[in-house]
């Protein structure tokens, strides 16, 4: 009885408080929204331009680029396809020097490093064109026959890569806060004192909150997977009660972790400090947005340990790459011990009366 | 001077506390004591309410209401002695008197998304109950909060609150009452209205404990008071009663250009009760025509200018003033 009208007040609770919706909601999606539109798009063309110098080698390495998909050409003067490159407009610009026979053929090279991601691919493949044309020309047989079966990026496109990190990301900061913040303030303005006196158990007080944060995290990740698959063509390979029940746990984890926030806050403005200092780190160690297969091994390894990293591989492994729950038992497995070991600290921290200071009660002070 | 002669009637006022047995007694508070470091808040308190009765407590700032109350209703461990409600024993079991018991805040906040009626169905959900519809009805139409029901309780005026507050005190039908402060903060219109709210509970045969810094409250609302200073009972009986051990007295009050408490301290028949103070100087006189003869002429001697001179019939707070020295509000 307790435990429903609880739930039906935290839910109301949560729909009527603009702030909080925001942050459940509208902040998700515009986080897909804006990664889709920045990374989801335009990943694919690499725009090269090249110098018009009239050489004979400039046609060549335009038609056996032009083979590859997602290359658009620029051609001109140097000076203007340089402003391009600097405007971002442009990846890498070439231009063949003049060519004697029997010497080597200049070729200039131009891009931007700051253009991390789609500089080097495209300066690679500019290379690799280069290459290619030359062990034609020479007629040397080549030396590796290369297959190319590229796992990962089976249907694996980044969005899809980026969908189920958005998700855990989402669950853990609104269940993080949504329960820290609130039991928190509860206990400061003296609510949680007067629940005291009602017959209601703690365990019972506490679940109804887990609930209500657990149906606001289904409701993310619905949210989250829908705006993925219309608008980004994110692929749903695995089951989704199996990702439910992935996301579930997940909730029960954050919420948990949520709790140990609220009874190491003393005040509310102390939860904004220790929940960040333990959700900004884990949202970049848990690869939300990228594999940090680049980081030093000894991070890696504490990344690997982090409860949202279990959290955002099983969902990634579950979500879009179609694994059964049978082959993420062992991060569903850590997180269940993570959430134990969080409601045990919650336990044991847990108060419902707030810390007095010397100068007497902060209702009081808060009164006058 | 002034100090021991309160002591003695406090002394006085103190011996009628056996005056209580005999009716079946709800709440009884044996030897009750709570320190905060070196501070005693609560000093070694006794007293027992009857069934069916409102009894206050009177204090200044800091006199140690709170943390009494609060050791009654089981939110704060006394470091020594005894609280019984209906014959139960609150520590160390607190858990056992919730059913039986509603409080109200000093200063009370709700969930500020909910309205006023989701709040109270919320609480006896939490009581373990569930309110029933008429039940509803009855509860916002006493806090006189049914126009209000449907409103945001972060929308509530401070009195409102007040009001919502003793209404949440109420929604598990509990039988011993305790109010903190229920009308501190309200206009005159709506204490009025707190006031029938708690004769009304009475009526109804619920026990009533209450903190209050108004004497005229004290005096309206209780059976009995007890007045307590530094933690300590200093007076306990009816409001009447406390202020007839005063009746024979005139309470002299008056207002002068420098303070007189040397040339006061010497007057023939009267006691200083306050001195040196911006809103007067007050005195009990015995006879009353000689002390302000004496007054007048002391005051000549040391070229004092004597204004607001007043002679009056003392109340409730003078009862307060002669005990503790001090105003029940400062
Ligand atoms: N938690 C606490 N820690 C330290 N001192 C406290 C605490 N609570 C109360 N005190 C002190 O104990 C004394 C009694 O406080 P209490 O709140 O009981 O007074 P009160 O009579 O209710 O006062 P008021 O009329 O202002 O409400 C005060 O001196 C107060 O500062
Ligand atoms: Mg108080």
């Amino acid at each position: 009885m307790a435990f429903i009208a609880l739930i039906l007040a935290n839910t109301r609770m949560q729909l009527r408080n603009r702030s909080s919706l925001f942050w459940h909601f509208a902040f998700p999606l515009l986080f897909m929204v804006l990664f889709g539109l920045i990374f989801g798009r335009g990943q694919g063309t690499l725009n090269i331009g090249l110098v018009s110098t009239g050489s004979a080698w400039e046609e060549h390495f335009r038609s056996a680029l032009s083979q590859v998909e997602g290359v658009n050409f620029t051609a001109g003067e140097q000076n203007l396809l340089l402003e391009e490159l600097k405007d971002g407009n442009l990846h890498v610009v070439a231009a063949f020097g003049p060519s004697a026979a029997g010497q080597m053929v200049e070729v200039e090279l131009f891009y931007d490093p700051g253009e991390m991601l789609a500089g080097s691919t495209a300066l690679a493949m500019v290379k690799g064109t280069l290459d290619g044309i030359a062990r034609v020309v020479q007629q040397v047989p080549p030396l590796f026959s290369i297959k190319e079966t590229g796992l990962a990026a089976e249907g694996l496109t980044f969005m899809s890569f980026l969908l189920p990190g958005v998700i855990g990301m989402s669950v853990m900061f609104s269940a993080l806060f949504g329960t820290a913040y609130p039991l928190v303030m509860e206990r400061e303005k003296g609510i949680l004192r007067q629940i005291k006196l009602t017959s209601v158990k703690t365990a019972v007080f506490l679940s109804a909150k887990a609930v209500g944060m657990t149906i606001i995290a289904f409701l993310q990740a619905g949210i989250i997977i829908t705006i993925g698959v219309l608008l980004f063509d994110v692929r749903i390979k695995g089951s989704l009660a199996a990702a439910a029940l992935v996301v579930l746990l997940g909730a029960l984890m954050m919420v948990a972790l949520g709790l140990v926030v609220s009874g190491t806050a003393r005040r509310v403005e102390s939860v904004d400090s220790i929940a960040n200092v333990i959700a900004m780190p884990m949202m970049f160690l848990a690869g939300t947005f990228f594999p940090i297969e680049t980081a030093p091994g000894w991070l890696q390894s504490a990344a690997a340990v982090l409860p949202l990293t279990y959290f955002n591989n099983a969902l990634r492994e579950v979500l879009v790459r179609g694994e059964m729950l049978s082959g993420v038992l062992s991060p569903l497995g850590a997180m269940a011990l993570w959430t134990l070991v969080f409601v045990a600290l919650a336990a044991h921290l847990f108060r419902w009366e707030a810390a007095k200071n010397q100068n007497g009660r902060p209702s009081q002070a808060a009164k006058k | 001077m002034a100090r021991r002669a309160n002591k003695e009637i406090g002394d006085l006022i103190c011996a009628t506390k056996e005056g209580v047995q005999g009716l079946s007694i709800m709440v009884e508070v044996q030897s009750l004591s709570k320190g905060y470091g070196a501070l005693l808040a609560v000093d070694d308190v006794s007293f027992a309410v009857k069934q069916g009765e409102i009894f206050g407590f009177l204090g200044p700032n800091g006199a140690g209401k709170t943390t009494c109350l609060e050791m009654m209703e089981g939110l704060r461990k006394p470091d020594s002695g005894k609280v019984l409600i209906k014959n139960i024993p609150v520590w160390p079991e607190p858990g056992k008197i919730k059913k039986i018991i509603g409080v109200q805040f000093q200063s009370s906040a709700f969930y500020e998304e909910l309205t006023v009626q989701e709040i109270l169905q919320l609480f006896a959900a939490m009581h373990g109950g569930k309110l029933a519809l008429p039940e509803l009805d009855a509860l916002l139409e006493m806090g006189g909060l049914s126009e209000k029901r449907r409103a945001y309780t972060g929308t509530l005026s401070g009195g409102q609150k007040q009001r919502l507050a003793l209404m949440t005190a109420l929604v598990n039908k509990p039988e011993v009452i305790f109010l903190d402060e229920p009308t501190t903060g309200l206009d005159p219109q709506a204490r009025r209205r707190s006031w029938d709210v708690i004769k009304e509970l009475q009526t109804s045969g619920k026990t009533i404990i209450l903190t209050s810094h108004y004497m005229e409250e004290a005096e309206y609302l209780c059976d009995r008071v007890a007045i307590i200073d530094y933690g300590k009972i200093v007076a306990l009986d009816e409001p009447k009663k406390l202020i007839d051990k005063l009746g024979e007295k005139t309470k002299i009050s008056f207002t002068s250009s420098r303070p007189l408490d040397g040339a006061l301290a010497l007057l023939p028949g009267a006691e200083v009760v306050k001195a040196r103070s911006g809103e007067g100087q007050v005195l009990l006189a015995q006879d009353q025509g000689q002390a302000i003869a004496a007054l007048l002429e002391a005051a000549r001697k040391e070229g004092v200018t004597i204004k607001n001179l007043q002679v009056s019939v003392p109340n409730l707070e003078d009862v307060f003033l002669a005990l503790t020295g001090k105003e029940l509000r400062d």
